[in-house]
């Protein structure tokens, strides 16, 4: 059925708990979800969400969804307001062996007529949202470091619950907006 | 069920007086011509509301509250629809400047009337509802702001309503110098630079 929902799986090389921490972090979605160019959270209470997600698939383009958590497990969220084609999204976590996990996105379209249009069937894609969420996992990942024999760091940015850090020639900087430090 | 968010910058307290002042309905709900409050017991209070839109519209509706948090309305009596239900919702506001009302409206205009054209008419309302309690909001003398605590300290109410900072370090930029040259890494994705030009 061409409404039905698509569903696809992927293997991760992280704990469940950095996928739900991404998948929980609204305000990143646009870093690494196809097509989603803006995204924010509204308001957040328990294991209830509200965010937006704003897309580029055509002029004004935006959904409001609600989502709710189960730790570590599944984060689901419904389309609540906005013109967008997606009804329901499902992520399924599970622990897949040490430090791996299985996640399966279900995507349900909304039965629309928009959905007809290449350009919204784009955005129906759970294949390429997996691998845009598998990169995502990869820069959490602490032990994936590029740097090791031969290979010499010379220049790294990292955001960190203590704010933006710079290491340059073997030293670590915090780095400062400049309309900050100049208050 | 339709359901639909209204973002109010003003704090959640003050947005659940706005709403939960009832007999105030006709000063600022689309087409409302009459909100008597007929009756109230503890936090549940029913009114009389007479809606002038498509058609005139007559009901009591009886809401129930649970102080600043949610405010769950149903119709008790009416006979021009089957079923009129719904609720607001109020979070604060992710940002901390101001609240998320999820609103959500549910009406049953019986047999004759098709579903996905009423719930159509329930979308335009509750948007149109959302809307016109911004503007009423607007023209209300500003709420008094908050004495801050004894300790100095944010409220917990204003901690509330920030997301957490994020727990993990996120790399986002790397670049290393190999035997065979220059690597970037950016986001996830290494790229190779080029040859480097030559000056001039």
């Amino acid at each position: 059925m061409f409404f039905s929902a698509e569903t696809s799986s992927a293997v991760m090389d992280c704990e469940p708990a950095i996928v739900y921490e991404i998948l929980k972090d609204y305000n990143s979605y646009c870093e690494w979800m196809p097509l989603v160019s803006t995204s924010r959270l509204l308001a957040e209470e328990g294991d209830l969400a509200i965010a937006e997600l704003a897309l580029s698939l055509g002029e004004g383009e935006t959904m409001a969804i609600e989502c709710i958590h189960d730790k570590n497990r599944m984060v689901l969220s419904r389309a609540i307001g906005g013109s967008l084609p997606v009804e329901k999204l499902q992520w399924d976590i599970e622990p897949e062996g040490s430090a791996r996990c299985k996640v399966t996105l279900a995507m349900h379209p909304e039965e629309r007529w928009q959905n007809f249009l290449p350009s919204h069937r784009k955005f129906l894609n759970p294949a390429a949202c997996l691998a845009g969420l598998k990169r995502q996992t990869s820069l959490f990942d602490e032990g994936a470091s590029t740097v090791g024999p031969g290979v010499e760091l010379v220049f790294q940015i990292s955001e960190t619950p203590d704010g933006l850090m710079a290491t340059y020639q073997g030293k670590k900087y915090k780095l400062t907006p400049v309309e900050e430090a100049k208050a | 069920m339709i359901k639909s968010v209204i973002h109010i910058e003003s704090p959640r307290d003050f947005v659940f007086a706005v709403f939960s002042e009832y007999a105030n309905y006709k000063l600022w709900l689309p087409n409302c011509e009459k909100s008597d409050v007929v009756a109230t017991k503890g936090n549940s209070s029913d009114l009389d509301l007479v809606v002038n839109s498509m058609k005139r519209m007559s009901m009591v509706l009886r809401f129930d509250a649970v102080p600043t948090q949610v405010l769950n309305f149903e119709m008790i009596k009416g006979s021009d629809m089957k079923a009129y239900a719904g609720s607001y919702r109020l979070m604060d506001s992710a940002d901390g400047r101001g609240t998320v009302v999820m609103a959500e409206l549910d009406i049953d205009a019986g047999a004759m009337a098709p579903k996905f054209l009423v719930d159509r008419m329930a979308k335009k309302a509750v948007e149109e509802t959302g809307a016109a309690l911004k503007q009423y909001i607007k023209t209300l003398p500003p709420p008094a702001p908050k004495a801050p605590s004894a300790d100095g300290q944010p409220s917990v109410a204003a901690l509330a309503g920030k997301s957490a900072p994020r727990r993990r370090a996120k790399k986002v930029l790397e670049v290393v110098k190999t035997a065979e040259g220059h690597k970037i890494w950016y986001l996830g994705q290494a790229y190779v630079p080029g040859e480097p030009r030559g000056r001039g």
